[in-house]
């Protein structure tokens, strides 16, 4: 990876890496509910 | 001299713990002040511009979602402007965008309150950057920390699941409490000669006539919520060693002040809260015997030295250290920034003695030696959980917690709170050191290459954000396997404290009684103190044993 440059692929993976990890505290706080 | 200055720093520091914890709770009572004629308007303006309904109430989980939600919004922005940077404005020296990796890193970094940084400020971010995706998020993920460590106390004292209002415990916390401080602290750095411009890098001729480039810019403004905030994060890479950021003794003492000021405070504004002021002496006494401990450890272990330094006919270890600050200053701003999370330095952790070295790594992997905007609290409250559950074990009776039942739920709640945090240090450190791409880059070989591993990842799970050195960390897999360790220390151990809290909330008070354990007393402090280190030694000696430990043993040979 290169400084400067737009890496679409790169960040459409980052970004969705982040909604992933989101979503799972999501789903960890759901998990809490239950415990 | 070294003494007395540290016994001046932390007597002042405890003159002051009373009077803020007093205000601290105004703040987060909503109790009226002289004050609400000028942070009233502004906060009803905030309130008007998010749509935010100031008497709305929130259960557990409606909180949790407001903290999630406000916070994945601001970390996406943040990636965002560290990803186009180039093209913003208020970019005079030109600087690049930031590789995504490294700009994942950094804002999972900055929004968790870590302030981990694997790049150099000055020549990694512009100047729209430095203000809106790092200082910004200064002032909003300690306020985030804050608002859940008191939405977790109205829980203990609730009776039903009414944790306050998420959005309105951040706006408080942001005017009432950080602004204002942030203000007065940035006033005297200036004054004191730091650096608060927009103008450009400067440049300069040496007497022997090279040409010198100072990099320079809004630096007083961000180095006052740096450690109002324990954020930690450094205008430059060398933080608060560089001289436009810590420039005088005073500075330092100011820095060290800012640090410990709200942590200390947050501990006796709970007791005042739950209606127990003893409860909370109790736990501050918890705290303070862990952190005086620690503080006379990494001292005695600087102003010894090493056998090598000592051969050679020089006492204490200098190497990495300040002049204008000596090793007794160093090893109390370094204690400080590992027991209140902050994790900016003022010398470099790489070049302590290993056992110095070993105090900021084992209060991290404790976590709960005051700790960050209210997120130390909250891990002292889970130990405290713990140890009643223990106690309560052994004297055969229900374990309680100022009246509240402590069961079932409450306990595997906590459990998954308290080993989240070995999981996400021990794991990603294996398979770092098993990889030869992230051993590589490792600077030093042995033992101490060890601890420089196991630190970087202690750093980034306990959200403190200061840096052994000694690793080169900007690499993809470092950049993303500390920023996700940094997400998971800070959101799991949230979720899971306002989960308790939210069932707290809904239990009845149940009266004390003749048999009902006290958790207010001395013993109880023993107890807890007890407690927590050995939790803390049964679960990290083996690796502390193979790196500063080791390396401690190894100077003898």
């Amino acid at each position: 990876m290169k400084n400067g440059e737009i890496e679409v692929f790169n960040d459409f993976v980052t970004i969705g890496l982040l909604v992933t990890f989101f979503a799972l505290f999501w789903g960890f706080t759901l998990f809490c509910e239950k415990a | 001299m070294g003494l007395i200055q540290i016994v001046v720093t932390l007597l002042i520091i405890g003159l002051l713990v009373k009077p803020v914890g007093v205000y601290l709770v105004k703040v987060f009572n909503y109790q009226r002040t002289g004050l609400d004629r000028i942070f009233g308007p502004v906060e009803r303006f905030i309130y008007r511009l998010i749509g935010v309904q100031e008497k709305e109430s929130m259960g557990w989980k409606k909180y949790v979602f407001a903290v999630l939600l406000s916070n994945f919004v601001m970390l996406m922005l943040m990636y965002v402007v560290f990803r186009l940077q180039k093209y913003l404005p208020l970019n005079p020296d030109g600087i690049d965008n930031m590789p995504s990796a490294l700009a994942l890193n950094t804002a999972a970094s900055f929004i968790t309150n870590t302030n981990w940084q694997a790049y150099s400020g000055e020549n990694s971010l512009s100047y729209l950057s430095q203000m809106i995706a790092i200082t910004f998020p200064m002032f909003t993920s300690a306020a985030t920390g804050f608002a859940v460590a008191i939405a977790f106390i109205r829980g203990l004292v609730a009776r039903q699941d009414n944790l306050g209002n998420f959005y309105v415990d951040l706006v408080r916390s942001i005017i009432r409490v950080f602004l204002p401080l942030s203000f007065i602290v940035a006033l005297f750095l200036v004054f004191q000669g730091v650096p608060q411009t927009l103008h450009g890098a400067a440049d300069a001729t040496t007497l022997e006539g090279v040409k010198q480039t100072i990099t320079r810019g809004p630096v007083a403004a961000l180095e006052s919520i740096k450690h109002i905030g324990t954020n930690g994060g450094g205008y430059f890479g060398t933080n608060a060693a560089h001289p436009f950021e810590n420039p005088t003794p005073l500075t330092n003492f100011v820095h060290i002040l800012s640090m410990m000021l709200l942590p200390t405070a947050l501990v006796y504004a709970f007791g005042i809260m739950v209606k127990n002021k003893k409860q909370g002496w109790t736990i501050f006494a918890t705290m303070s015997i862990m952190f005086i401990t620690f503080l006379a450890v990494v001292f005695i272990a600087e102003y010894n030295g090493t056998p090598a330094l000592n051969n050679l006919g020089v006492q204490g270890n200098m190497e990495g250290k300040e002049v204008r600050f000596g090793i007794s200053e160093s090893a109390l701003f370094t204690t400080v920034t590992t027991s209140a999370t902050t994790g900016s330095v003022n010398s470099m952790h790489d070049s302590l003695t290993p056992i110095g070295g070993l105090v900021p790594l084992a209060q991290m992997m404790l976590n709960n030696v005051f700790g960050g905007k209210g997120v130390g609290l909250l891990n002292g409250l889970l130990y405290v959980i713990l140890t009643v559950f223990i106690c309560g074990l052994m004297v055969g009776r229900t374990p309680e917690f100022l009246g509240k039942k402590i069961e079932a739920k409450e306990i595997k709640l906590a459990s998954i709170a308290i080993l989240t945090h070995p999981v996400i240090i021990l794991v990603p450190t294996a398979i770092a050191l098993s990889r030869p791409e992230s051993v590589a880059s490792i600077l030093n070989s042995g033992f101490h290459g060890v601890s420089e591993v196991l630190y970087a990842f202690t750093s980034g799970a306990a959200n403190n954000g200061s840096a052994f050195g000694g690793l080169t960390s900007n690499t993809d897999f470092y950049n993303i396997v500390i920023g996700l360790v940094m997400l998971f220390g800070r959101y799991i151990a949230i979720i899971a404290m306002l989960a308790i809290a939210g069932s707290l909330a809904t239990k009845k008070v149940v009266a004390a009684t003749s048999g009902t354990f006290r958790t207010d007393t001395p013993l109880f402090t023993i107890i807890l103190v007890v407690i927590i280190l050995v939790v803390g030694a049964l679960t990290f000696f083996p690796t502390l044993a193979l790196g500063p430990i080791a390396e401690h043993l190894g100077m003898f040979q």
